[in-house]
């Protein structure tokens, strides 16, 4: 299986080739070339030309753009990529793409502030923050394409990365996650039955199971059979 | 009041310029410039301070997603053109409204959002859109997505009008089986009552002229805006 990961060069694109460079066969792709062996083409997701050229005789799209809070750019990546990914997709015939986001591309200060138990089927209510607003329009955009189109787009949304050894600050963003279970987050969407999923669109929070109640990780559990293994050392210490 | 048009070129933007232009001081927009009657000022809604000195002094903004054909056809992308336009300038025009302290922001979107549900099927504000993936209609239910986080977040009040086809008369041809067709005068009524009323937050409305065989009630524009009279 094919599979071409853009934005590999990003925070999370080394753990995810790491965690995938013996199963797949990967093109990766960034604005900047990583160090690697691996098949790479130079692309900028918000050109149509470029996403169309690098999604050419692959099986399955990985997109790990992001760009956070630039107001010139934040849109040509997060809103304009997707709309670019799902444009070649078409083009191209490709059934999966695996997406990924913060967070608040569902739930932003709308239901942060008041609520608990938030779970990724709530109607988007991104808030206007750029990196958020232009993560959720993405989002909405490959809703839209998966309804009509048949293929399967999963999003996986994250609220922070840690290291799977670091210390005391896990205990600050108990909403995180390690990088090494993020990446098997990303295999568990790759080589789930997509047959098995309610629809052609499904959004996953992959966090760390720790009590809070706060955000439901459950669903990323039940339907793509993701179990996260790190959790904060210093909680079993106390 | 002073009133800021956007893609006043195209030939909704047009119309409706026309409608209100008695009423208003007026400034039109469009990002490029092309020979008309009125004086409109090129700005590419970009984030910087052109987009500002654009809404400065404004009161209120109408919001065309559609661009014009010239604008449009000048592009090698013009899918892509009205996804920009649609997602990163509208959110760089009401990052810049906010910050200049206008108040009330008009969008203009479309009824074709529904075309994907069965036809014969009477819907209204409260029915989910279902947009093809068709820029035509994709980019503006990407509009609408973008401007109602502003109203959600209480930074300005947003009308959002879902408006019909314009066509000049119920009788011409092809109007009478498009059960979306809107006259000139429905479409500028609207809009001149949704100047006038600005409610706080969010305000949907669907807006298309009464026919034998409506694919959209009207029903509650008709309560809310009174120059509305189809």
């Amino acid at each position: 299986m094919k599979v071409l990961v853009l934005g590999a060069n990003g925070m999370l694109g080394p753990h995810v080739v790491e965690e995938l460079e013996h199963d797949y066969s990967l093109r990766l792709t960034d604005i900047k070339k990583p160090d690697t062996e691996h098949e790479w083409q130079s692309v900028d997701v918000s050109c149509y030309e470029q996403v169309l050229r690098a999604t050419e005789g692959v099986d399955a799209i990985l997109n790990l753009s992001v760009l956070r809070d630039d107001p010139r750019y934040a849109f040509p990546v997060n809103a304009m990529g997707c709309y670019n990914i799902m444009r070649a997709a078409v083009a191209h015939g490709i059934k999966l793409i695996i997406n990924t986001g913060p967070h608040f591309t569902i739930a932003g200060p709308s239901y942060t502030d008041f609520d608990d138990t938030i779970n990724p089927d709530l109607p988007p209510h991104p808030g206007t923050l750029l990196y958020a607003l232009s993560k959720g329009v993405g989002q909405e955009i490959c809703r839209v394409f998966s309804e009509t189109e048949h293929f399967h787009v999963l999003t996986l949304l994250f609220y922070n990365f840690r290291d799977h050894d670091e210390a005391r600050s896990w205990l600050e963003h108990p909403f995180s996650v390690s990088w090494r279970d993020a990446a098997k987050a990303v295999r568990c969407a790759l080589e789930v039955e997509v047959g098995t999923l309610p629809s052609r669109c499904e959004i996953f929070y992959i966090l760390t199971d720790l009590p809070h109640g706060k955000f439901r990780n459950d669903k990323t559990m039940r339907l793509l059979g993701w179990k996260p293994q790190d959790r904060p050392r210093e909680i079993h210490e106390r | 009041m002073n009133l800021l048009i956007t893609s006043a070129s195209s030939l909704l933007g047009v119309q409706l310029a026309d409608a209100v232009r008695s009423e208003h001081a007026l400034r039109l927009t469009d990002f490029s410039v092309f020979e008309g009657e009125d004086e409109v000022i090129a700005c590419a809604m970009d984030a910087d301070e052109s987009t500002e000195s654009l809404v400065a002094g404004m009161e209120a903004i109408v919001h065309l997603t559609e661009p014009s054909v010239e604008f449009l056809g000048a592009s090698s992308d013009p899918d892509g053109l009205r996804m920009d336009i649609c997602s990163r300038r509208t959110d760089n025009l009401l990052t810049a409204a906010v910050k200049m302290g206008v108040g009330h922001c008009v969008v203009v979107s479309t009824l074709h959002l529904f075309d994907l549900l069965d036809p014969r099927w009477v819907v209204n504000e409260n029915w989910r859109p279902r947009p093809s993936t068709n820029s035509h209609l994709l980019c503006p239910y990407v509009a609408e997505f973008v401007c109602r986080e502003f109203a959600r977040e209480g930074k300005l009040s947003v009308t959002c009008l879902r408006m019909g086809d314009l066509v000049a008369s119920i009788d011409e041809e092809g109007a009478i089986e498009n059960s979306f067709a809107l006259l000139p005068d429905d479409a500028s009524g609207a809009l001149r009552s949704a100047l006038e009323k600005v409610g706080q937050g969010w305000n949907l409305y669907h807006v298309q002229s009464d026919l034998a065989h409506v694919r959209s009630s009207t029903k509650k524009a008709k309560g809310a805006l009174r120059h509305f009279n189809p």
